[in-house]
């Protein structure tokens, strides 16, 4: 069972933070943080890159966890496969959670 | 024991009882199987003459060949047919009929729960299909929005039958996906490691997943919305703190995934059988198991995509828009492995290998219109309209009915041993080719050029007569192919003569046995060691007929098979199933009373069946336990293994965690449809908060919390042969705190009907109470089996499966009464 979860996990992962930063820009929106001004840029804004990053580092985090010698399956199938969606995944968070940085607030 | 000997001993302990008592109580997976397919491919047949009325009706313009109102459920049937009724139970089929015998056991994990899940999608189809012969057919289109289909608006039962009727299905789907992952972890040949299954097993395993996590979202939003139009509970009203876009929400969470949940399987046929028509191996498997399961995962990030006409911030638009474009990646990867292995090998144009090119013309088509509407200024544009209906079409009939079509003329000689002799089914394919793109390539013209789908009629004077009539035309040539396909498929099974074993030279182990198929699939169960078997050995098949393999020696009138590593494939336990049963069609009759109760608002009905249900579940658990050995069991091969039910995780522990899984997604649904009306929905907050109270929190929490160690106490005692009386007591008793926790808070969840706050909290902890209620149900009946002692003593295995059920009804409990109880704090 580990190793279905390994092939699973880098997805899942990616999953979770698509989640997670649509949640947070719903939620920042009925806050208002579009309205409130963090050093020269709004608290949306900030928290949005922040969030950004924070899901590529857990992502690059999955992937370099799965090449690892803890983590990865003795199993050459299961750790090509898994490596390969880890690499997947971060390259999915990073192409779909890009118009965090670049577009219009709350608009 | 010679080979005839051993068949006879065999179809002996797994044949089904003859005649129509066969139909009832057979739990053999070829039967059921078979049955799935036949059904299935009726409700096609139905959906497809309501497929004919709708393109009758708009073959001119202004026309009167049916009502509006008319029409109206003419087209929602069309749709929820062929989504509920078609796709999905047609791969359940396929899964059932096929899976054992592709990964070299004797049947399925459950092969009751395969029984029961036929039985429930029979009877919540016979629902819909009296619904509509009655004219109380749903009307509000397939995907059912509301305020369309909120009582306002819906006011009869339509919509009700859609609700109750669809999420009757749905049980079917999730007891099939709970059996075919499983099956496909634990029921394996000996030595088939996770890199020598057969691809269509990764494909279906991928696919029984989606189905796990992707149909809760539409059974928690069937249910808040039949809560609503049976008992106001606003949750879908925008006045009252709701808001109809969370349906849209919930529905579509479904709805995206589904649309991969019905092309995954057609593309485990298509990688599964493409290969043999092209007589070599499939290029780059890793890479095709990689690309299902990325495909599968980011489809459930692309459900926004369907609302993007919802005025939702352009950054959210942005995110899915993005992700929608990305699935053509993994889907890529797939077609270009598809290419390449017929790049390799030597293909021949067999009447399959016509509708896999038919398919790859088709669906390739479909995949590019589907980054078109990905684009959100284009799909602005084309937002519903029929270009979208032309896209869905390419996108369902050519990735899955094409591919499903290469599969039954793949498979047919298998299923029926007979050798194809007709060849009608090479006219029907080109008349479906040509007739399918007739309609839908036209509609994806007319659709540019205005025309909205879900219209009776249209005025002579907007320039779509002509293509409409065309695309008409078209359907009906597309509709002749289909019958054909139909009497071709009827003539080979009653006058085609007896064929080879395996005629197209495949290397799964499907061919590995007579066909058609004896009940037991395999006199022995084989050993592999590559992903093509009988293509390695030739001699396979005779070997397993003369027993060389595990449990060649039939013995006690039991059915048995093995279960292995999930990883590795090494043998793990002997397996007892259970005989032929009505059990599955009386717990579904009972199951389906409790629906139907609800659907015609008779609600004394709905306890009363739901005792039933209770019942034969305890029933059906309690049979499980009876044909036990003791101690380790001779399977042959000098290998000794302990009994399934004796191993700390049995595959009713599996099971379990599976089903858990589906569940866990409801709740977590529930929770996304808490935060989205507390954040989005319009008219929040509500004018009273549920407020505090220590006790009901405090004795909630420490019910959980004992419920949960008791049974852990209780599990550790079962493994040591130790008493089990102090953990159950102590469970019992949590149990009980947890039960009169929830029911306090539940009498004070107030404002039911009056906003959509008090609702949602009904909601929650009604949820939280049903698992508390199922976990001491299930304790009490480890009490008794205590109490009853001797070789009636609870084995590990029920233990573990009671300690499971009561850890997430003690979380569920936990966290169910903190976000209820500090609701007023969160402000």
């Amino acid at each position: 069972m580990k190793d279905v979860v390994r092939i699973v996990i880098a997805m899942l992962v990616w999953l979770a933070v698509f989640s997670a930063l649509y949640g947070l820009e719903g939620v920042g929106c009925a806050a208002g943080w579009q309205h409130i001004q963090v050093t020269g840029a709004t608290l949306f804004q900030a928290a949005m890159t922040l969030a950004f990053f924070v899901a590529l580092l857990i992502l690059a985090a999955v992937l370099v966890g799965l090449r690892s010698p803890l983590f990865r399956s003795d199993s050459p199938f299961v750790a090509h496969i898994s490596i390969i969606l880890a690499v997947a995944a971060l390259f999915a968070g990073a192409w779909t959670l890009f118009p965090a940085l670049a577009l219009s607030h709350c608009a | 024991m010679n080979a005839l000997a051993r068949h006879r001993a065999l179809s002996r302990i797994w044949s089904s009882e003859p005649g129509w008592r066969g139909v009832i109580s057979t739990v053999n997976h070829s039967d059921i199987g078979r049955m799935f397919l036949l059904v299935a491919t009726l409700f096609f047949l139905i959906g497809g003459v309501l497929a004919m009325l709708i393109r009758t009706q708009l073959a001119t313009p202004h026309s009167a060949f049916v009502a509006p109102a008319i029409y109206d459920q003419i087209f929602t049937m069309h749709g929820t047919i062929m989504m509920f009724l078609f796709a999905i139970p047609l791969f359940e089929g396929a899964a059932v009929y096929l899976l054992p015998k592709l990964l070299g056991t004797r049947d399925l994990a459950y092969p009751r729960l395969s029984a029961f899940g036929f039985w429930c999608y029979v009877f919540g189809g016979l629902m819909l299909v009296f619904a509509m012969l009655a004219g109380l057919a749903p009307d509000s289109g397939w995907f059912m929005y509301p305020p369309l289909s909120s009582s306002a608006h819906s006011p009869g039962v339509n919509a009700d039958f859609w609700l109750i009727g669809v999420t009757f299905v749905e049980v079917s789907a999730i007891a099939a996906a709970v059996e075919i992952c499983v099956s496909i972890l634990k029921f394996r040949a000996p030595g088939m490691s996770l890199d020598l299954m057969p691809i269509f097993a990764w494909y279906a395993l991928v696919t029984a997943l989606m189905i796990l996590m992707g149909f809760p979202p539409l059974i928690l939003g069937s249910i808040l919305l039949e809560l609503e139009r049976a008992f106001g509970f606003p949750f879908f009203e925008s006045a009252l703190g709701g808001s109809p876009l969370l349906w849209q929400h919930l529905f579509w969470l479904f709805g995206h995934p589904e649309v991969y949940i019905i092309f995954l399987p057609a593309a485990g046929v298509i990688s599964t059988v493409l290969p043999v028509m092209a007589r070599t191996a499939l290029l780059g498997y890793r890479w095709v198991v990689a690309a299902a399961v990325a495909l599968a995962f980011l489809s459930f990030g692309l459900w926004v995509h369907h609302m993007f006409a919802t005025g939702i911030p352009h950054m959210g638009l942005a995110f899915f828009s993005a992700a929608s474009t990305l699935v053509a990646v993994p889907t890529g990867i797939q077609i270009f492995a598809w290419l390449g292995t017929l790049w390799k090998g030597r293909p021949r144009l067999t009447l399959p290998m016509l509708y896999i090119i038919g398919f790859f013309l088709t669906f390739v088509i479909g995949g590019l219109t589907g980054v078109m509407v990905a684009i959100v200024p284009f799909d602005w544009q084309a937002h519903d309209t029929a270009f979208v209906t032309a896209h869905l079409h390419y996108v369902l009939f050519g990735g899955f009915v094409f591919p499903m079509l290469a599969g039954l003329y793949y498979w047919l000689p298998q299923i029926t041993g007979r050798k194809r002799f007709f060849r009608i089914g090479e006219m029907a394919f080109w008349l479906i080719f040509l007739g399918f793109n007739g309609a839908f390539l036209a509609m994806h013209w007319v659709g540019l050029l205005g025309q909205r789908r879900r219209i009776a009629w249209y005025p002579e004077d907007a320039g779509w007569t002509a293509i409409n009539l065309f695309s008409s035309i078209s359907s009906f040539v597309m509709a002749i192919g289909v019958a054909m396909v139909v009497f071709d498929i009827a003539l080979h099974a009653l006058l085609a003569i007896r064929g080879s074993r395996n005629p197209w030279g495949a290397g799964t182990l499907e061919w590995a046995m007579p066909t058609p198929p004896a009940a037991y699939n395999f006199a022995s169960i084989p050993i592999v060691g590559d992903r093509e078997p009988l293509a390695r050995d030739p001699e396979l098949a005779n070997k397993i007929a003369r027993g060389e393999y595990f449990l060649g020696a039939p013995r006690g009138g039991l059915r048995e098979t093995l279960t292995v590593d999930a990883a590795s494939g090494n043998p793990e336990a002997l397996v007892i199933f259970p005989g032929n049963s009505t059990l599955p069609i009386a717990l579904a009759a009972a199951t389906g009373a409790a629906f139907l109760g609800a659907l015609i608002r008779a609600y004394w009905i709905v306890p009363i069946a739901l005792l039933f249900v209770v019942g034969l579940s305890l029933r059906w658990g309690w049979s499980q336990r009876e044909a036990a050995y003791p101690g380790l069991q001779n399977v042959g091969r000098a290998t000794l293994l302990p009994q399934a039910i004796d191993t700390d995780r049995s595959p009713g522990w599996w099971g379990s965690a599976f089903l858990l899984l589906a569940d866990a997604v409801l709740y977590g649904s529930l929770f996304f449809g808490y935060a989205f009306l507390w954040t989005v929905g319009p008219n929040w907050p509500p004018p009273q908060w549920l407020s505090l109270s220590v006790l009901e929190l405090a004795l909630g929490l420490i019910g959980a919390a004992a419920a949960a160690f008791g049974l852990h106490v209780a599990a550790r005692a079962a493994s040591r042969g130790a008493s089990l009386w102090r953990g159950l007591f102590v469970a019992l008793a949590g149990s009980g705190m947890t039960i009169a926790a929830l029911a306090m808070t539940l009498t004070r969840a107030g404002q039911l009907t009056d906003y959509a706050y008090g609702a949602t909290m009904f909601v929650m902890i009604a949820y939280a109470l049903i698992h508390a209620a199922i976990a001491a149900i299930m304790t009490s009946s480890l009490v008794y089996q205590t109490l009853r002692g001797g070789a009636a003593c609870p084995r590990t295995s029920n233990v573990n499966i009671v300690r499971l059920w009561t850890d997430y009804a003690a979380f569920v409990a936990a966290t169910s009464l903190i976000a209820t109880q500090f609701s007023s704090y969160l402000t």
